[in-house]
């Protein structure tokens, strides 16, 4: 394409050049003919300007001696003008006739200047005047003569010199008009020509330009035609194909960055969920750590009233009128010390002893029990794992948890439905439980599922709050789910609850599975044996005051030598100095508390005393574990002084 | 403004006069063909001119006696005037002359010359009684006057015009010889001057022309001035004239004049003129130059 268009400038510039050429050659021949012209137009002025001049002299001729003559200076300034022009036309031609002919009207001249010289200063004798005067008439004729010959010549040449002239510049006029027609003609067609060549491959260009604008990425166009669109073609068909990639690369891209969105969205939402159930964790952990220190001021308390009203059990008449009284003394009492537990439960802090328990078998016994008590307008349905679900845990804690769900459900359908128990092994993927110590690959998913009324968000975050409920005041002591998180974690377990107003709610709990080893290191069911009071010297260390003195009080009663201390340094002070065979020792006690204590007086050197751990907190299994290795028996406060009694008896009577 | 308009109308009601001419004008003479003559004067004008520092113009006069009549009419200023009509106008109008050339030929002076042809055989002025003679004009010394001095020192005491058969005037000298030469005349009166230039000329004067009488010398043709010439200027033209051939310029002119230098002329070196007039029977201040 680009030697088309180098070849049609290139011709059209050769036409340009030799037309410009030409013409102007012809240009310099018609000016010089103009200004031959221009001089043989002077020639012809200055043949008539002669011709009139020796006209004038001859009228001067004439007129000489009449009234009208001219004076002698004016006629010969008349004839000295006309001599001047001929000297002058005789010195431009070089021709040898034209030469010949102004040497003819040279002589002419000066013989008509000497006849006129003799005729004008003539004079007296009037016949010779005339006749000198006819005779310079007569060379003033013939002078005319030769005159007008050389001004027809210089006529007829300089018409010729005009023809000449007017046949150049027609000339100049159609070479030129023929160059700017051809050029005009080539320009024209070279421009149809190369539009179409450009026009062709536009087109496909535009087109696939606009296909790539569609959308059409990767679209080619043929490679072919001019070198010139071959190359763009290709260079076309490469821009399109990397746009194509880059295309893909950047969806790549998008899909990998939405991807990443989307995970770190559920990363984000997970996190989110986790401190939210951290969050109400630590608030539950908060709210049970607090009621555990109101448990174990309480249980104390109860203890001593629990303590009193046991020893005036002993000591007044079966008969006596208070007897009714104490009576319901040691009920209150009783029930105060059921509150505490609960609310031990919830912090954790359970009296219970874990143990590998089969969650099925459980779960069996409380679908009787639930199938005998819960209205017959609710179903229920029991779906168990096909193998054992074994999990450490108290069994009547686990009985406890299965029933305070059950009742919750109970309420949550007043009008009758459907309440599922079920149980199944899930991945440990699926179990929500982090950190269980020995924990299997699997988990035991327990669910207890109603279709009853629900729960709004708002409501579904407060359940396991202690003393929130949602029953009638009196109706609930808002402490069932409270005490069910609590024996849930208790148990390495997890609760979850899902649950929508009109969709009904399912409780979720998840319970690492229980393998060999951990079932080997919980204790079984222990069976305990009473037997009489051997007697001993034992040493009753706490420092409520109450509790001692009733402890004392029946301790000696039944025949024991009991010895008291207030902190666990004295009581350290007293083993040290008497011998002790047991020592009844608070974990709760000021100074040094009673774990140290026991921990100081296990190092003692043999024979040592034999524990007894009393304590109104809870107390988790590692805590237990850890203590039941240094002691005989944790009791929890408030304990019966009969329950005191035969653990001291028992732990006396172990060897 | 009024002022200039009454000077310009006073200026132009004075008659012409050398002190409010712009151009200095000299008549000349027709002593030979008038286009030759004035084409050997000119350079002599221009020289004048650029010394002077005012333009010349010469004016040819048709006539010898027309010299005079200009002068009256105040037409020229000064004239380059011969003998005879330097004598007349001396005479009638109180020119004062001035300058004249000294030709090649050292010679101040021209004289008079009768000539006729060859051929005609004649040898004295005793056989030209009834023939036809031609004279130059009245006004001249050799064409006019000096052969009627040497025909009345014939003594031949006739008018021309009773002596002759035919008297003709042919203006100019070169004219009578020509008229001679030609057979329009049988004798001729010319000035030497003239003579030998044409004779230079035209072999044919040579050839067919023989001389039977002359005179004697005359002044040659010499510038005059007007009576109301201003006396400065007419010294410094004169001065002019006679230092020409102190300087090159000026000996390029005389060359081109045919002249040597210019010499101081006076009233003095007219006296042969008078004389000669008085001969032949003239009285210049009567005299009739006209030709009849």
């Amino acid at each position: 394409m680009r030697k088309k268009i180098f070849l049609a400038f290139l011709s059209l510039l050769l036409i340009f050049v030799s037309g410009s050429l030409i013409s102007s050659k012809y240009i310099v021949d018609a000016t010089e003919g103009l200004q031959k012209l221009l001089q043989m137009h002077k020639i012809d002025d200055m043949s008539k300007a002669l011709s009139l001049s020796i006209r004038t002299v001859q009228t001067d001729l004439f007129s000489l001696r009449t009234p009208v003559s001219r004076d002698l200076d004016t006629i010969i300034n008349n004839v000295r003008e006309m001599e001047g022009l001929v000297n002058k036309c005789y010195s431009c031609h070089h021709k040898e006739w034209l030469v010949k002919k102004f040497n003819r009207m040279s002589e002419g001249i000066r013989l008509y200047k000497g006849a006129l010289s003799l005729y004008v200063t003539s004079s007296a004798n009037t016949p010779r005047m005339e006749r000198l005067g006819i005779e310079a008439t007569q060379m003033g004729e013939a002078l005319m003569e030769r005159v007008e010959e050389v001004s027809s010549l210089a006529s007829t040449r300089f018409s010729q010199v005009t023809e000449e002239s007017l046949g150049r510049i027609k000339n100049v006029r159609l070479i030129l008009l023929g160059t700017l027609a051809l050029t005009f003609l080539i320009g024209v067609f070279a421009a149809i020509h190369i539009t179409r060549a450009l026009m062709a491959p536009l087109g496909v260009f535009t087109e696939g330009t606009r296909k790539i604008a569609s959308g059409n990425l990767g679209h080619t166009v043929p490679s072919e035609g001019m070198t010139e669109f071959k190359e763009l073609a290709e260079y076309f068909n490469k821009m399109s194909m990397e746009l194509k990639i880059a295309h893909e690369e950047q969806e790549s891209t998008n899909r990998e960055l939405n991807n990443e969105i989307n995970e770190r969205k559920q990363a984000e939402e997970e996190k989110n969920r986790l401190m939210d159930q951290l969050v109400h964790a630590r608030k539950l952990e908060a709210i049970g750590t607090l009621s555990g220190g109101i448990a174990h001021e309480f249980n104390n308390l109860l203890q001593v009233i629990q303590g009193c009203a046991d020893l005036m059990d002993i000591t007044i008449d079966s008969d006596s009128a208070a007897r009714k009284h104490l009576s319901t003394i040691i009920t209150t009492a009783h029930r105060g010390g059921d509150l505490t537990k609960r609310l031990l439960a919830f912090s954790r802090k359970v009296d219970g002893e874990s143990r590998v328990m089969d969650l099925n078998t459980k779960l069996g016994q409380v679908f009787v029990i639930l199938q005998q008590t819960l209205p017959r307008n609710i179903d229920i349905e029991l779906h168990l794992s096909p193998v054992p679900a074994t999990i450490a845990a108290d069994p009547s804690g686990i009985e406890q948890l299965l029933l305070n769900m059950a009742l919750n459900a109970k309420d949550a359908m007043p009008d009758g439905g459907r309440l599922r128990l079920s149980t199944r092994l899930v991945e440990i993927d699926e179990c929500k439980l982090d950190g269980v110590p020995g924990s299997a690959d699997t988990c035991i998913l327990l669910e207890i599922a109603d279709n009853g009324c629900g729960m709004d968000e708002e409501t579904r975050a407060l359940i396991f709050d202690p003393f929130f409920t949602t029953k009638e005041v009196g109706a609930g002591t808002g402490l069932g789910l409270s005490v069910t998180y609590g024996l849930v974690n208790a148990y390495g377990g997890y609760i979850e609850c899902e649950s929508a107003p009109g969709r009904g709610t399912t409780f979720s709990i998840f319970f690492p599975q229980a393998r060999e080893d951990v079932a080997e290191r919980l204790p079984r069911d222990r069976q305990l044996t009473f037997n009489d009071v051997t007697g001993g010297r034992v040493l009753i260390a706490d420092d409520e005051h109450g509790i001692v003195e009733s402890a004392a009080t029946v301790l000696q009663s039944m025949g024991y030598e009991v010895v008291t201390a207030s902190t666990g340094e004295e009581a350290i002070e007293i083993c040290k100095k008497d011998r002790i065979d047991l020592i009844a020792l608070d974990l709760g006690m000021p100074g040094m508390g009673g774990i140290s204590c026991l921990d100081a007086i296990s190092t003692l050197s043999e024979p040592k005393p034999k524990a007894i751990i009393t304590t109104g907190y809870g107390l988790d299994d590692a805590g237990r574990n850890d203590i039941l290795k240094k002691a005989e028996r944790i009791l929890q406060k408030p304990y019966r002084l009969t329950e005191f009694i035969s653990a001291v008896r028992e732990a006396l009577l172990k060897k | 403004m009024l002022r200039v308009i009454l000077f310009c109308i006073l200026f132009s009601l004075f008659p012409l006069s050398w002190a409010s001419s712009a151009e200095l004008v000299i008549g000349l003479i027709p002593e030979q063909n008038v286009f030759a003559q004035l084409e050997r004067y000119e350079p002599l004008g221009k020289y004048i001119s650029s010394r002077l520092g005012m333009p010349v113009r010469f004016s040819m006069l048709s006539r010898y006696g027309n010299i005079i009549e200009s002068f009256r009419k105040k037409e020229l200023n000064a004239a380059f005037w011969g003998s005879f009509t330097g004598a007349l106008a001396i005479a009638k109008e109180g020119v004062e002359p001035i300058a004249r050339p000294v030709w090649l030929d050292d010679s101040s002076t021209y004289y008079g010359l009768v000539f006729v042809r060859k051929d005609s055989g004649y040898e004295s002025f005793k056989d030209l009684e009834g023939k036809r003679i031609a004279f130059v004009d009245k006004a001249t010394t050799a064409g006019y006057v000096s052969p009627l001095f040497l025909l009345r020192e014939q003594g031949v005491d006739k008018p021309p015009e009773d002596y002759f058969r035919e008297v003709i005037y042919t203006g100019s000298h070169d004219a009578a010889i020509l008229a001679v030469l030609n057979g329009e005349a049988d004798v001729g009166a010319a000035k030497n001057t003239i003579y030998t230039l044409e004779a230079n000329r035209n072999k044919r004067v040579e050839e067919e022309l023989k001389l039977i009488g002359w005179t004697q010398r005359v002044p040659s043709n010499a510038l005059g001035v007007s009576s109301d010439f201003p006396k400065a200027e007419a010294r410094r033209l004169k001065e002019i004239l006679i230092g020409m051939n102190d300087s090159p310029e000026g000996l390029k002119v005389l060359e081109s004049f045919k002249a040597k230098k210019f010499i101081e002329t006076t009233k003095d070196d007219y006296v042969p003129v008078f004389e000669m007039a008085d001969k032949a029977g003239i009285e210049l201040s009567t005299y009739d130059y006209f030709n009849k």
